[in-house]
């Protein structure tokens, strides 16, 4: 069986599409054009929420991992696994969108400055967690050990969050904070992009989800 | 001004995301096949 063959899951799907498509919508063709920055600013309908979903899928590695090394069930393990994975999608593209912001604002796409070397940092600490799992020995074992890096490394998600307060408050603002001081107009489809690619996050999870689940499925018959 | 890299954020965005759901969908056709 399919994910798609569950008419609830393609509903889902068509319900963000329409969604995203609005939002795109907005963006382009409602959301104020700031001055000095902008096209470059509605980066930032996108860069934001990107991170806020990584973040959220990296609390989901934590909250899964700790459930998966209490209960030792398998099914906690393909949830961390699959929040591991939808969340190294959302923080890749972080990194890949924020240089191109910082292109033309900063005038250098790069540069070593607290939240973005906390961020890749984050990013590099799931490779391991991925190389972990693949490279680890037998699935209880690689299982077990990844789940204890994931919960490591959700130590740097408020690490990233307040770097700049911590190291370096005048390199760059927090632009979730700054946006409370734009239009209402600005807000609002911020949040609208903030739901929408949230929505994105939930069915990517849940896709991630029912194939590990057929995965392990299968595992078990083949053991059997 | 800057539209060129708001469009390539778009662009770089949906690349990532749909190559990620075509990963998912091909591990699901290798399960799939395998149990049968």
């Amino acid at each position: 069986m399919t994910y798609f063959s569950k008419k609830g899951n393609v509903l889902l799907a068509i319900i963000t599409l329409v969604l995203v498509l609005i939002g795109l919508w907005a963006i382009i063709f409602v959301a104020p054009m700031i001055p000095q920055q902008e096209w470059a600013q509605r980066i930032f309908y996108y860069h934001v929420p990107l991170a806020w979903n990584a973040f959220l899928g990296y609390m989901g590695v934590l909250v899964f991992s700790i459930i998966y090394l209490v209960t030792r069930k398998s099914k906690w393990d393909i949830y961390a696994l699959s929040a591991a994975e939808v969340g190294t999608v959302f923080c890749l593209l972080i990194l890949i969108t924020g240089p191109i912001w910082a292109k033309p604002i900063w005038g250098k796409a790069w540069t070593w400055e607290p939240r973005l070397t906390t961020t890749l940092i984050l990013f590099l600490l799931y490779v391991g967690y991925f190389m972990i799992r693949e490279f680890g020995g037998p699935y209880e074992r690689s299982s077990r050990y990844a789940a204890v890096l994931g919960i490591l490394a959700a130590i740097d998600i408020p690490l990233i969050y307040f770097a700049v307060d911590f190291w370096a408050p005048a390199v760059q603002s927090h632009p979730q904070r700054d946006m409370s001081a734009h239009s209402s107009m600005v807000l609002k489809i911020f949040f609208f992009s903030l739901f929408t690619y949230t929505l994105i996050l939930i069915n990517m999870f849940r896709y991630r989800v029912h194939v590990g689940k057929l995965e392990l499925q299968k595992l078990e018959e083949s053991h059997v | 001004m800057f539209k060129g890299y708001f469009i390539a954020v778009i662009i770089s965005v949906w690349v990532v995301i749909l190559a990620y759901l075509g990963y998912i969908r091909i591990k699901e056709k290798k399960v799939q096949s395998k149990g049968n």
